[in-house]
């Protein structure tokens, strides 16, 4: 399919039984590190999935993958199919119409992801007038607009202002405009608010569940946070040593978890305890990215390990109505208590 | 606050300020710490908490104000007359990744405060010390020879944790001792400090943003905004029924893992 067919694509709503964003058996590796070990993900319009992990699980990367950005050494194997069309393999020059108004990302650090020699209102217009072919005139009023609507006071009088002249959680707000200004279908958002304080903190993730409303854009929210994943997704997916270990709905996940690192991950978390002596921690280390493992990645930490655990890899298996596990006993951790 | 239940203060702050030019990073601060006890500072970035921590090791110089340790002010004291005083009060930081001398092993790294603090143990008895702190946070003997490029960054935590009761500290302030871990192993590292808290009970000033994390285990919270103390006490009152604005909106503003959630909120 030639690029300008995918710019038709995307504005065409696809069929609604077909995801919007589907993956199949995603590999990224550097070398001998390898970052995400073959994942299958499905994202449908309009929802909103979080894929939680620690640094060295993949999940950053993963978003990275879907959105064209593993740049050599780094190899992309697998299919990302967004709308329909395959990504992996496109060029930048096929990639370009589908970012912005089929994908956009929003990173961790607003800081690095504005260019800090041109006002903000440079960088809004600059997106309108090029890709949207506006004149000078309207792209202005069009990113006063986007400044307000993501929530940025005096937006007229602070469009000629310079990125380093705003707060942390304001600068994340621009991001977020610059982000949602070709309104993009899926918006993959890379731990927006880890860099910030709590009160920011929840006004950015508030805004991203109102434009999510408002707009009916779908989100890929990435984090490490147990408690923000649930604030923004519906939908979560658990990642551990580059593959996907349990997904399901967050709320019935974080009831009744049926992987053991997903238990582990809540039983370890403050919030699930009322003293510091009831903290369950996870032993031993995070994975190593250059392991291979034989059996399951989770095995060496995992409290209920047996042989098989480490001889046979366990697939991920649908183990109840919109859950899937990767543990060869998962039916015993979603029921245990 | 009835500082007579609590017994006599280890640590008595009063009227602490400090001003970087014409910022007030302190306002007139006021707080003591029984022995024993945990005392969390709570707030945002830019709140004054790690400069506080400075403040009363000294590593900044207060404006004005006085800091008073088992009865002696330690900005009346001369750098030369700090210096004994600094082996009871030890600190550790954020990062293990910064706070480590990454051409230093371990054993090295352990064993410093003894080459500065030279009365506190004889050279020959370093070995078999240096062995009983790892043991005590929980990494193996063979790792005294390791440079911490091996190790992760919740073993390093470790290396910084046995550095600093290589002393023996009465006071110990950790400035978000596991914010920078992997959450996997944050909480080893609480659990492995609070368990050394209770066995050695030092004193401890907890410096976090993460409420969750300081409801678990502080016996009182200070909550500072602005430079300022905004409201102190008990750990138990502050979260059940928060007196001022600024600790309801932390509180509304943490995600938690139950519960409503904050989108819904507001």
């Amino acid at each position: 399919m030639s690029a300008l067919a995918m710019g038709d694509d995307i504005t065409v709503s696809s069929s609604a039984r077909e995801p919007l964003l589907a993956i199949r058996d995603l590999r990224v590796e550097f070398g001998p590190v390898q970052a995400v070990r073959g994942i299958d993900l499905a994202v449908k319009a309009g929802e909103s999935v979080a894929i939680l992990g620690e640094s060295g699980s993949g999940k950053s990367v993963t978003g990275k993958a879907i959105m064209g950005l593993i740049n050599p050494p780094g190899v992309v194997r697998g299919s990302v199919r967004f709308a329909g069309s395959e990504l992996v393999g496109r060029s930048e020059a096929e990639l370009r119409p589908v970012r912005g108004p089929g994908l956009a990302m929003v990173f961790q650090d607003s800081l690095d992801a504005l260019n800090p020699v041109f006002s903000v209102g440079e960088q809004i217009i600059e997106i309108l007038t090029v890709r949207l072919r506006r004149q000078r005139g309207k792209a202005r009023a069009e990113a006063i607009a986007l400044m307000e609507q993501v929530g940025i006071p005096n937006a007229e009088k602070r469009l000629c202002d310079y990125p380093h002249q705003f707060s942390g959680g304001m600068r994340q707000r621009i991001c977020i405009a610059m982000a949602i200004a070709l309104k993009p279908r899926l918006l993959i958002a890379d731990e927006p608010t880890t860099a910030l304080d709590v009160t920011v903190q929840a006004g950015i993730l508030k805004l991203i569940n109102e434009l999510q409303r408002e707009t009916g854009m779908a989100l890929l929210f990435v984090t490490h946070d147990l408690a923000v994943a649930r604030e923004v997704a519906e939908h979560l997916v658990v990642m551990y040593a580059g593959r996907i270990v349990e997904q399901g709905p967050i709320d019935e996940l974080f009831a009744r978890p049926a992987h053991p690192y997903t238990r582990a991950l809540l039983s370890s978390n403050p919030g699930s305890v009322r003293h510091w002596s009831d903290l369950q921690p996870i032993t031993g280390n995070p994975p190593d990215k250059t392991t291979v493992y034989k059996g399951c990645a989770f095995a060496p930490r995992c409290p209920r390990a047996v042989a098989q655990c480490v001889e046979v890899p366990p697939g991920l298996r649908t183990i109840a109505e919109g859950r899937d596990a990767r543990c060869h006993f998962a039916e015993e951790v979603l029921h245990a208590r | 606050m009835p500082a007579e239940e609590r017994g006599e203060p280890v640590f008595r702050v009063e009227g602490l300020t400090k001003h970087f030019g014409s910022v007030v990073a302190l306002d007139d601060i006021n707080f003591d710490i029984a022995q024993g006890e945990i005392l969390a500072v709570v707030g945002e970035s830019g709140s004054g908490k790690s400069t506080l921590a400075r403040t009363i090791l000294r590593l900044l110089d207060a404006t004005s104000g006085s800091i008073v340790y088992r009865g002696q002010d330690l900005l009346k004291l001369s750098p030369r007359q700090m210096r004994p005083v600094r082996r009871h009060l030890q600190m550790i930081f954020q990062d293990p990744y910064a706070s480590l001398h990454p051409r230093r092993t371990v054993a090295e790294l352990v064993s410093e405060p003894w080459r500065v603090h030279k009365s506190v143990l004889e050279r020959r008895r370093w070995p078999e010390k240096i062995r009983e702190l790892l043991g005590q946070v929980g990494l193996p003997e063979g790792y005294a020879n390791y440079y911490p490029a091996r190790l992760s960054g919740g073993e390093r935590q470790r290396v910084a944790i046995a550095r600093a009761l290589a002393l023996q500290p009465d006071l110990l302030i950790l400035d978000e001792p596991v914010s920078a871990l992997d959450v996997s192993i944050q909480a080893q590292v609480i659990k492995l400090l609070m368990r050394l808290q209770e066995e050695i009970g030092f004193t401890c000033i907890f410096i976090s943003h993460d409420l969750a994390l300081v409801r678990l285990l502080a016996h009182r919270v200070i909550v500072m905004h602005r430079g300022q103390i905004v409201e102190q006490g008990e750990t138990q009152k502050i979260f059940d029924a928060p007196a001022h604005d600024y600790t309801r909106l932390l509180l509304d503003s943490s995600p938690s893992l139950a519960g409503e959630k904050v989108r819904r909120a507001g």
